[in-house]
């Protein structure tokens, strides 16, 4: 039963990192010495010593992080500071994060000043426990169910869409009980699977178990919420996993050629989010048939790779109550797109090869992929079908991304359409060097400048919200009170807030209720516009 | 701080895959392992991978739906050990033996799984002809394949015919054991995270080593952990620190833990047993973590041409449990790893990009108690071997089309990667790339009644292995394929005449050169239930065999057990394409 978990564990952090990776510390920097220190001392809700807590320092005179550790007693020094305004945050494992200064739990710290020679003496900290959910998972029966499969769920925005995501999983023992902990506080949902690790299984038994949310129910929609606070248990979340009928679909896979599609494999992934442990994958038989068993209802997406030739083949799929046949999948080779990434006229040395092309595709149902430019810019890439937006994350923080156009058409936004076995070529990305921004301060009723809030920035063409938006931004009052974020041109709203749900901030579905109590601008190329913002009322 | 530079060892991209003790055969041969692997990766890489193959092909695959259905039925029930009630809701899983591939891989054709009844019954039907292994596990129970009378013995193969059904292929499960207790650090503080893993000393390709027995679990935020379903046994009880952000930025935090053996030792010797019988509970095992200083490891990658690399680093703690594993980014060639605790490590830096051009490095690193910077690693560009595939004219219209050749490293590492197989073209050569490394070379699919017969390079014998060196290209691969495979099955009595039905034949090659775990001229059979064993696919040669009463897992890989028992042995030669019926006598394999 191990060994599965074991190829999982190893893959899923090669699929993680595939992901591009932001916020790189600076190497570069070498930390500066001072002679002022800080130090304090790190306590539970009970004023009992939290040991080997994670004390982090942060100025903007130093360019990154120092840290310490609390000893038995909970103290901790962080010595040699050079003189500046200094954030101090802790963590340690299973206690949620805390910064000094901060009015509520997860708010935003005070940071304060630190000269030459000072010791910063008490700064201390309080540390709450995160939230834990317990519970049991039985069967039909009323057995206990070892091996479920257990997540807490939270709705996150995944490139502007609302997605339910797992934010820890376990597995319960032989006793059915089950501990998810570590969950900062906020809204989860919870469910629970039957854990078959059914790969290349094929069956005739049609007694499958769907994923059952808390309190007991197959769809996502009708789960009840559970809200985790700092410090509490909420127990007894005891869930009864039922058998659902499960169906078998089967089908052939041919490629472009028509011939079998043999040595591929067919895999099935649900769409309505959630982990690995919902995956299954059969291979495809000689004659090009496949067969996939104990899929219970659900919309799910159908996907045969891998074979001996890079074709490849999806389509979405809606599972009821019947077993589904001669399911014909074809697939198509993939499309080449040829392009070149530019610096405009206001670009200094632009060193393309440190710089990633990324395709997306706009509906998220495939898998993009990533290009490297060559020095002279050019770059290449293979892609499945699909309709395509192109990025450059913004590794190198000098340059940001002004177009992609084919053939002189803007395709930017709203992307363009890859046909099976097509080259696009002259595919432009244009950079530049130029930079808009916005900044200022938050002001309560009072008049009064407050740290506390989030202002969220959105496009007032609302074509332009939702996945890969490059019109849409967030920003805080930083230590010196104002706010300062980097936005591409165009027309915005503003609205300033006490608190964001950073999971679905920029999901349409949030955004429309903002729109009313928004303040609108535009922003131009290379503008730099002051803008005074008032705290929204919640 | 120790400037280090490493020694490279290259490693094949998705070859023969060793996790911790986990071993993955090479070929599409592997148990779930390479199956979920070969999922993750074909929902993962982006199309381009693997190279293409051109049109046509030789025959022409049947239709679609061609295959009937099979006409073999097969029943039993899931009883408790302990109670002899029926077990209902126990996962029973049938699959078939492919009969190629020597050794201790199992290849599985027909694969499936039931679910008992209310009364304990499970049921397959429409099953084809063939050899099948079937097991059973439900919950809190000990998992059991069918035939198993011991549990560091196989099970044994049914052998199924059409429009047979077959009754009474029943389990008796026992209640596994249970290990509860808690995991805490220094200061009485319970430690969360930390991997919990019953081990017992089993053969591992010959070597008797540690290997984790059931489950590996993790403790929660209480320090807590509960292992249950434990197969009675004698076991140690080993605790792993997992590195929590491991690829933060730059850290001060220099406190790990070094993997820890129950009561609370890092030395085995002095390590103290666990004894696990039947259903037993052993409570409130409490072991304290030593704090040990952790290191930092910082480095570069570099590619061939000496250019800053970026990608992924994976790491791998090659002691421990075995399969703690993260990656890491390679940002413009530079890497940081953070809480590193002394051990031996592996690392596999791979380039982005397409994962069949992307260039390659591994490196194993001995961590002490000092930081390691300036790390070192150089990677390489994957090498073409090309070649072509040669088969009997006679023989040519038979052969399966869309054949394809793939290589595995001989000596099993401990990193995987994707898969980079190379199909044979319609005018019969191929090309594989792969990085730097010693490999031998294995045909896909498997179960189509051909195997390799031969490799050769410039007149040379490689069929066990040839190495590909760094910017070396191979271009005169010959690869001989045949279908004429051997097969010996037999019956076995015992010293008065009665036939035996509880026994494993071995058979291994005369030449003791060819012994060894990863070896191709050793198998094993087990009866099936008219007491017939069935070893197919050993290429022809001089063998031993030898029936026996017992042989624990692995065990068939250590020379020194198959010196001991070569005296009682009886010599066989196998020619091609032969099939031999030979009967034995049993032995003690003590």
């Amino acid at each position: 039963m191990t060994r599965p978990l074991v190829a999982l564990l190893v893959l899923s952090a090669t699929v993680v990192a595939a992901q591009p990776q932001t916020a790189a510390p600076p190497r570069d920097s070498v930390p500066q010495n001072g002679t002022a220190a800080i130090r304090g001392r790190v306590v539970d809700d009970k004023d009992a010593p939290i040991r080997k807590a994670i004390v982090v320092a942060t100025a903007p005179a130093i360019r990154m992080l120092r840290s310490a550790l609390t000893d038995v007693n909970g103290r901790y020094e962080i010595k040699n500071l050079p003189a500046g305004k200094y954030s101090v945050s802790v963590t340690r494992t299973t206690y949620i994060r805390a910064s000094f200064g901060q009015q509520r739990p997860l708010g935003p710290g005070t940071p304060f000043d630190l000269a030459d020679g000072q010791i910063a003496d008490r700064v201390d900290f309080k540390l709450l426990h995160d939230g834990v959910v317990t519970g049991r998972i039985v069967d039909e029966f009323g057995d206990s169910v070892a091996d479920a499969q257990v997540e807490a769920l939270h709705y996150q925005s995944v490139q502007g869409a609302r997605r339910l995501v797992t934010a820890r999983s376990t597995t319960s023992n032989d006793i059915g009980e089950y501990r998810l902990f570590g969950l900062a506080p906020g809204d989860y949902y919870v469910s629970a699977s039957q854990n078959r690790f059914a790969f290349d299984v094929e069956t005739a038994d049609r007694a499958g178990y769907a994923t059952i949310y808390y309190p007991g129910t197959a769809s996502p929609d009708e789960a009840q919420r559970i809200t985790t606070a700092a410090g509490q248990i909420a127990s007894n979340i005891n869930m009864t996993i039922v058998p659902a009928h499960a169906v078998r679909i089967s089908g052939t896979v041919i490629d472009s050629q028509g011939r079998p599609f043999e040595g591929a494999r067919v895999n099935i992934v649900s769409r309505s989010g959630g982990s690995l442990g919902r995956m299954t994958s059969t291979p495809v038989r000689a004659d090009g048939s496949f067969a996939l068993s104990g899929i219970t209802a659900g919309e799910y997406t159908l996907r045969a790779t891998g074979g001996s030739e890079p074709e490849t083949a999806a389509m979405p799929i809606t599972i009821a109550g019947d077993d589904i046949v001669g399911v014909s999948l074809t697939t198509h080779p993939p499309s080449t797109l040829r392009g070149r990434v530019n610096g405009d006229a206001s670009a200094a040395a632009l060193k393309t090869s440190s710089l990633r092309v990324t395709a997306a595709f706009a509906d998220g149902a495939a898998l993009g992929a990533t290009a490297i430019p060559k020095d002279d810019g050019t770059f290449e890439m293979m892609l499945s079908p699909g309709r395509v937006v192109l990025r450059v994350p913004s590794t190198t923080p000098d340059w940001r991304l002004r177009s992609v156009r084919i053939g002189g058409a803007d395709v930017t936004d709203r992307g363009f359409d890859v046909t099976p076995g097509s080259v696009l070529t002259e595919v432009v990305v244009e950079l530049t060097s130029k930079h808009s921004e916005v900044s200022g301060v938050v002001t309560l009723d009072t008049g009064e400048k407050t740290r506390d809030a989030t202002i969220v920035f959105f496009a007032q063409d609302s074509e332009l919200w939702g996945h890969f938006s490059r019109f849409e931004g967030l920003g805080s009052p930083g230590p010196d009170g104002t706010y300062k974020v980097r936005l591409t041109p165009g027309a915005y709203y503003a609205v300033a807030l006490r608190e964001v749900d950073r999971s679905q901030w920029n999901t349409p579905e949030f955004l429309v209720q903002l729109r009313d109590r928004a303040v609108a601008f535009r922003l131009a190329e290379g503008e730099s516009k002051g803008l005074d913002l008032r705290l929204s009322p919640p | 701080m120790t400037p280090m530079i490493i020694a490279l060892v290259l490693c094949v991209i998705g070859a023969d895959t060793q996790v911790g003790p986990y071993t993955c055969r090479g070929g599409p041969t592997c148990p779930p392992l390479r199956r979920a692997a070969q999922t993750m990766f074909a929902a993962q890489q982006p199309p381009g991978f693997p190279p293409t193959m051109p049109q046509g092909g030789r025959a022409q695959p049947p239709n679609a739906g061609d295959q009937p259905p099979g006409t073999a039925t097969l029943r039993g029930h899931v009883f408790a050990a302990d109670t002899g009630q029926p077990l209902r809701k126990a996962q029973v899983r049938i699959m078939q033996q492919i009969d190629v591939t020597p050794g201790p891989a199992l290849v599985a054709r027909e694969n499936r799984l039931a679910t008992s009844d209310a009364q304990g019954a499970y049921e397959f039907k429409e099953l084809h002809a063939g050899r099948y292994t079937i097991m059973a596990n439900k919950g809190s129970y000990v998992s059991m394949q069918y035939g198993q009378t011991r549990l560091t013995e196989p099970g044994k193969p049914i052998q199924i015919l059409d429009n047979q059904t077959i009754e009474r292929v029943d389990f008796s499960l026992p209640r596994g054991g249970v290990i509860t207790g808690r995991i805490l650090d220094e200061f009485g503080e319970p430690l969360s995270e930390v991997m919990v893993a019953p081990e017992r000393f089993q053969y591992v390709q010959g070597q008797r080593r540690l290997v984790p027995a059931g489950r590996t679990v993790s403790t929660n935020d209480l320090g807590e952990f509960r292992i249950f379903a434990v197969p009675p046994g004698q076991y140690y009880l080993q605790a792993t620190w997992r590195v929590g952000g491991m690829f933060g930025g730059n850290t001060d935090d220099r406190t790990g833990y070094a993997p820890m053996y129950f009561p609370g030792t890092v030395d085995v010797a002095q390590a103290q047993r666990l004894t696990i019988a039947i259903g037993t509970e052993v409570s409130d095992v409490v072991m304290t973590m030593k704090p040990t200083r952790a290191a930092r490891v910082t480095g570069t990658v570099v590619d061939s041409q000496g250019r800053p690399m970026s990608g992924l680093l994976m790491v791998m703690q090659s002691s421990g449990i075995g399969f703690m594993s993260t990656g890491a980014p390679i940002r413009d060639g530079a890497f940081t790893l953070n809480g590193l605790a002394p051990g031996e490590y592996s690392l596999r830096a791979q380039q982005m990009g397409n994962p069949a051009e992307s260039e390659v490095a591994i490196a194993r690193i001995t961590v002490g108690s000092d930081d390691i910077s300036g790390l070192q690693i150089v990677a390489a560009k994957p090498t073409a071997a090309r070649g072509r595939v040669v088969v009997d004219p006679a023989a040519m219209s038979s052969l399966p089309p869309r054949l394809i050749l793939s290589a595995s490293p001989v000596q099993l590492m401990a990193m995987m990667g994707p898969m980079a197989p190379a199909p044979v073209q319609d005018d019969m050569t191929f090309e594989l790339k792969s990085p730097p490394g010693q490999y031998r070379l294995n045909l896909q699919p498997v179960g189509m009644g051909w195997a390799i017969r031969s490799v050769r390079l410039n007149g040379v014998d490689v069929t066990d292995g040839f190495e590909i060196k760094a910017n070396q290209e191979i271009d005169a691969l010959e690869v001989e394929l045949t279908n004429k495979l051997t097969t010996i099955t037999g019956l076995v009595t015992n010293a008065r005449g009665e036939a035996q039905k509880d026994y494993s034949t071995l058979v291994f090659a005369q030449d003791s050169a060819r012994w060894g775990g990863n070896t191709r001229y050793q198998s094993m059979g087990r009866p099936d239930q008219d007491g017939r064993f069935k070893i197919s696919g050993l290429p022809p040669g001089e063998y031993y065999i030898i029936a026996l009463d017992r042989v624990d897992s692995g065990e068939a890989g250590d020379p020194e057990f198959l010196e001991r028992i070569r005296t009682k042995t009886s010599r066989l030669s196998l020619d091609e394409g032969e099939t031999k019926t030979i009967d034995l006598r049993i032995n003690s394999a003590s």
